[in-house]
């Protein structure tokens, strides 16, 4: 921990050499958020990029007390949302008065119904459902299901209460089960057992 | 127990956080309640799969371009991203634009064509707005279309040079073919000296300078062209009143090209140089076609003369002629015009500007205390009434644009509105 406090000082300085070997854990975690937040790679190299640039331009707002991790983690969290809220301000406004609605845009995974539904399109699928979540049930979904941060460590990362989490996975949850369920991704795997 | 109450419990259950007393009760509820151990298998099984979503790895260029667009925004190299507030103050902008770049876009058209539907009606200075444009548009195209097409001269006439060598250079194999590399490769580089040669180019060089003994140094300039061959094809002297301003001399020397380098030396140990100027203008394309176009016109000339012997009637006769004096008439031209390249080739054109180092020096003048503040009133009387005159401008200027800058908020007002209720209708 003292090596990364040695680190940040000289990033601070300007040091990108040791700004990257600072970072480079937490890179591939940042990414798969992001990744996962988008599902799909041309965002999530975008928008973690950016989480790093503005995580090495803000570093002089970095206070030594404070947990780095949190810190870089809490960017890259409101970058993904204010990211894909961006863009889907974008694209109300060039889809005007259709309905903009991504759940019901969206068409359902092709499931082949008479072969046994391989895992890789389940999880196609559940990514894609993850995807039709509302911005502040996605980001809690991912980090505790995909990333397996713990409820403590989301409510200091989202900057809201331990029980706001917890509804927040569970509501996304259900969520997720409707959408799957809409796309009969459940009585297709009943009717293969 | 309502179905409401156990969905607090199986948010537990299937995290593996419930306590055993209610694992039990939830469990004697499942054998019962076909639905909610549907939703406590169909949840875990998301849980499950969730879980399992594999990790992707980094893409191969992330490490590289992110260290691209660090160097990029290192401190020290662009300010405004040294301050966050800068940036963000930026990407706030950029992002306002982004998202209401429709409307932002059709309040500036109607602005735009608002101003334009202004001037119309009023004539005046839309009027010239638009003329002087056009005319920078114009004067633009016209420098455009200059600088390529001295581009392709230029490279025209290094193809044509290198044309020529690989011909000769052919000719020389055919003639000794059991020749080595290396005598060829000595051989090609005096091909291409040769080829050099023969360009033909029209120097020109010009030179300001100061000087100290004036007289002397023009005398001496004029005295050059006996020196070193050519002639001297203006000189002017000006100024010199009384020693009061500067003299100052305009000489322009015809030099043979050879002597060119000797002469601006001299030249430059005159006196101080404020600028030096030398150019050198390639016509070899222009040459050498003018060239064959005198060819041309010979063997038309001698195809006429024949054509002439055999004619028979007058009237034939007469056309003949008619034909064979235009093209003399040309010939003679075009020949001129070689000719004058010629001497511009051999003489190059050295303008040089004397201008005279010591100024002139100013004499103390006595100043009259009363003259003093008859000046310094009349000043201030004139001062202030310029004043005057420039405060009554601008209140006339307010005032005609006050209806101009109504449309304008109008337009911006309207702008703002229909941005505030889109932003409602979003949120």
């Amino acid at each position: 921990l003292s090596g990364d406090i040695q680190l940040i000082r000289r990033a601070k300085q300007g040091d990108i050499a040791a700004f990257e070997e600072l970072i480079m854990e937490y890179q591939k975690k940042v990414y798969n958020t992001a990744y996962r937040f988008f599902n799909n790679a041309e965002d999530a190299l975008d928008v973690s990029q950016e989480i790093f640039i503005k995580v090495y331009t803000s570093l002089k707002a970095f206070k030594e007390g404070s947990t780095f991790s949190t810190w870089l983690y809490r960017i890259a969290v409101n970058t993904c949302i204010d990211y894909s809220r961006k863009r889907r301000k974008i694209q109300d406004v060039s889809l005007d008065d259709e309905d903009s609605n991504v759940a019901k845009n969206m068409v359902s995974p092709q499931l082949p119904p008479d072969k046994i539904v391989e895992n890789r399109e389940i999880k196609d699928a559940i990514a894609k459902a993850i995807q039709t979540l509302p911005e502040d049930l996605r980001i809690c979904i991912i980090l505790r299901d995909i990333q397996g941060f713990t409820y403590l460590e989301i409510s200091e990362l989202l900057d809201c209460s331990i029980g706001t989490v917890k509804s927040r996975i569970n509501r996304g949850r259900r969520a997720l089960r409707k959408q799957l369920q809409l796309w009969n991704i459940f009585s297709k795997l009943t009717s293969k057992k | 127990m309502e179905h409401e109450g156990y969905k607090a419990i199986i948010d537990k259950y299937i995290e593996g956080m419930a306590t055993t007393e209610e694992k039990d009760i939830l469990e004697s509820h499942l054998s019962q309640c076909a639905d909610c151990r549907q939703e406590v298998e169909e949840l875990s099984f998301i849980v499950k799969s969730t879980n399992s979503l594999s990790q992707m790895d980094l893409p191969e260029n992330f490490a590289f371009s992110l260290h691209e667009r660090l160097l990029e925004v290192q401190p020290g190299k662009h300010r405004q991203y040294n301050k966050i507030s800068g940036e963000n103050w930026w990407s706030r902008f950029y992002d306002f634009y982004r998202s209401n770049k429709k409307v932002l876009a059709s309040g500036f058209a109607v602005l735009i064509i608002g101003i334009f539907v202004f001037q119309l009606l009023h004539g005046g200075p839309g009027y010239d707005m638009a003329l002087i444009s056009a005319n920078k548009a114009a004067e633009m195209a016209k420098s455009e279309a200059e600088s390529p097409r001295a581009g392709t001269s230029q490279l025209f006439s290094q193809e044509m040079a290198s044309a020529g060598v690989s011909d000769q250079n052919s000719v020389v194999q055919k003639e000794m073919p059991m020749m080595s590399s290396a005598s060829e490769n000595s051989l090609f580089s005096e091909d291409v000296s040769e080829a050099q040669k023969t360009r033909k180019i029209i120097k020109q060089a010009s030179l300001t300078v100061y000087v100290e003994d004036f007289e002397n140094k023009v005398e001496y300039t004029l005295g050059l062209p006996k020196k070193l061959g050519g002639y001297i094809e203006n000189s002017s002297i000006y100024g010199g009143d009384n020693g009061k301003s500067r003299r100052s001399a305009f000489i322009a020397l015809r030099i043979p090209e050879s002597e060119l380098e000797n002469i601006l030396d001299e030249l430059r140990n005159l006196g101080r140089i404020e600028n030096e100027n030398i150019t050198g203008r390639d016509i070899t394309q222009n040459y050498y076609d003018t060239d064959a176009r005198i060819n041309n016109l010979r063997q038309q000339e001698t195809r006429l003369l024949e054509i002439l012997n055999i004619a028979e009637n007058v009237d034939e006769i007469l056309k003949i002629e008619n034909e064979l004096n235009r093209v003399r008439t040309e010939i003679e031209q075009l020949t001129g015009q070689l000719k004058t390249w010629d001497k511009m080739i051999q003489l190059s054109l050295v303008e040089v500007h004397l201008i005279e180092e010591a100024p002139f020096r100013e004499k103390v003048v006595p100043v009259r205390l009363q003259t003093l503040w008859e000046k310094a009133r009349e000043g201030f009387v004139s001062t202030t009434n310029n004043l005057m005159k420039a405060l009554a401008e601008l209140a006339k200027l307010v005032g005609s644009a006050v209806p101009f800058l109504a449309v304008v908020m109008i337009i911006i007002l309207g702008m703002i509105y229909i941005i505030k209720r889109k932003r409602g209708r979003t949120s």
